[in-house]
């Protein structure tokens, strides 16, 4: 499902064209056609919504016109390896791009997932996978000995199999996955500093983008969306839905063991802490119900829209070290630049951020 | 420095690890049991470099999602030592450390969550 970068219309026109005129040009362009459905369908259902906006163009190509020198859009190059409950990286090589499925699920699912979120950056913003330069996406599962957690280590998305009493295997969420990678992506663009509100941003971010990659993946408006990250990470025995909610911060477990989703809704309950970079997966909360309440406020798919917004805010002017107030202004003008300072888009980004406390109030138009 | 000397000092050891991406907390606490798993401790937390704590960590920003280990020694209910090593350091007699007292404590203790959201 790989967005063309060749429009619509005119890839219909070689398609109809025929194969007696232009038979290679005719077959590449009915391929083209149908991957680019996905992406045409959200465009459609975001027009139906009632909060109509400009739509972000797709990148044309100079030599669009000429069908035999049609332009193929970027693919990923996708590798995946097993530590084999080693602490060893990067492992042994179990699964290459195009090549045949192993048995074992959580390599396959990291394949998948790793697809999943490279579709979403490049069908949704136009960024070529994690660096805008097609970097490799490289991925290692079965790490170490019962280990219960996922991380990205600068190079590779590293992923454990939980000890099976809390937790499971990490890759079982597409959203874990898409949070991952897109520490890449902070990595390469803002580069917001892992302490504090700016780290808060950088995990925020990364929910952000992999709530939108399971979203993009299900074709899911932001009306339809969990809004959760780590859904079905959790074995049964936990009283828990996911790790966290971004709709509703706070809320995403209660349990006897593990205690309540300690996740603060906005600015009046800000955790100060020393723990975790100064509780980067606590304070996330604000900013993810930040954007969650923009995105359910405008409808639609919301990678059109509040995901735009937070696309052209990280890849745009900001601090390494830019705390909630920062952030939240600049998504405001990157949302005037994209949308226009009087837009629904604006207006509710703005407001967005006054609901849990980041901006004032007034401030919201 | 601890007094290896000391008839019989309560020695109690509390790591605390938070983060990773799941953000919950966890800590687990243990006192050596015996005499020689007390001066098997005693000579494990000797060798640990306490006033650098963990000088080749790697920057947190490069491996978000990590685990955060605080670690304090307590020599009878005083803070001893006290250290924060993420978890890309947590290797050698850390790492032994650690493991140690998570396998002495019968059971994970966890921690309260601070500033949970009401």
């Amino acid at each position: 499902m790989i967005q063309s970068i060749v429009p619509p219309y005119l890839l219909a026109r070689i398609a109809q064209a025929g194969e007696s005129a232009m038979p290679r040009a005719a077959a590449a362009a009915e391929r083209a056609l149908v991957s680019d459905i996905p992406l045409r369908d959200a465009r459609e259902a975001r027009s139906a919504s009632p909060h109509t906006a400009p739509i972000r163009a797709v990148p044309s190509s100079p030599t669009a016109g000429t069908p035999h020198n049609l332009t193929r859009a970027p693919q990923p190059h996708r590798t995946v390896f097993d530590a084999k409950n080693s602490e060893d990286l990067p492992g042994t090589q179990v699964r290459v791009e195009g090549g045949p499925a192993p048995a074992d699920a959580a390599a396959n699912e990291a394949y998948d997932a790793l697809g999943a979120t490279f579709a979403l950056y490049q069908e949704a913003f136009g960024r070529n996978s994690i660096d805008d330069k097609g970097l490799p996406l490289l991925a290692t599962v079965h790490y170490g000995h019962d280990y219960d957690n996922a991380y990205w280590n600068g190079e590779r998305m590293v992923f454990g199999d939980g000890e099976g009493e809390v937790f499971g295997r990490f890759t079982a969420s597409v959203s874990v996955i898409g949070h991952e990678l897109t520490h890449g992506v902070t990595q390469f663009t803002a580069g917001l500093a892992y302490e504090g509100q700016s780290g808060a941003l950088n995990e925020s971010f990364s929910d952000v983008m992999g709530a939108l990659v399971e979203q993009h993946l299900k074709k899911q408006t932001a009306a339809d969306a969990s809004w959760l990250i780590g859904e079905g990470l959790f074995t049964a025995a936990v009283k828990g839905r996911a790790l966290r909610s971004m709709l509703a911060p706070g809320t995403a477990y209660d349990d006897p063991v593990l205690g309540r989703d300690p996740q603060p809704a906005d600015m009046a309950h800000y955790v100060e802490t020393s723990d975790d970079n100064g509780g980067v997966h606590l304070n996330s909360g604000i900013p993810n119900r930040a954007f969650a309440i923009a995105s359910t406020t405008l409808g639609g798919f919301a990678w059109l829209s509040a995901g735009q917004v937070w696309f052209d805010t990280i890849t745009g002017p900001l601090s390494p070290t830019a705390d909630f107030a920062e952030f939240a202004a600049a998504t405001v003008t990157a949302s005037t630049k994209r949308f226009g300072a009087d837009s629904t888009e604006t207006s509710a980004v703005s407001a967005a951020w006054a609901k849990v406390g980041v901006l004032r109030g007034d401030s919201a138009h | 420095m601890i007094p290896p000397t000391d008839p019989q000092p309560t020695l109690t050891v509390i790591v605390v690890r938070s983060g990773g991406f799941a953000g919950l907390k966890h800590s687990w606490q243990a006192s050596p049991s015996t005499e020689d798993e007390s001066a098997r401790w005693l000579s494990l937390l000797g060798e640990l470099p306490w006033s650098t704590q963990a000088p080749d960590a790697r920057p947190a920003a490069i491996e978000p999602d990590r685990f955060v280990y605080r670690i304090r020694v307590l020599l009878n209910a005083q803070v001893e030592h006290e250290a924060t090593v993420p978890e890309s350091a947590l290797t050698g007699p850390w790492r032994t450390l650690v493991e140690s007292v998570r396998d002495a404590a019968d059971n994970p203790t966890p921690a309260q969550n601070p500033g949970t959201d009401a």
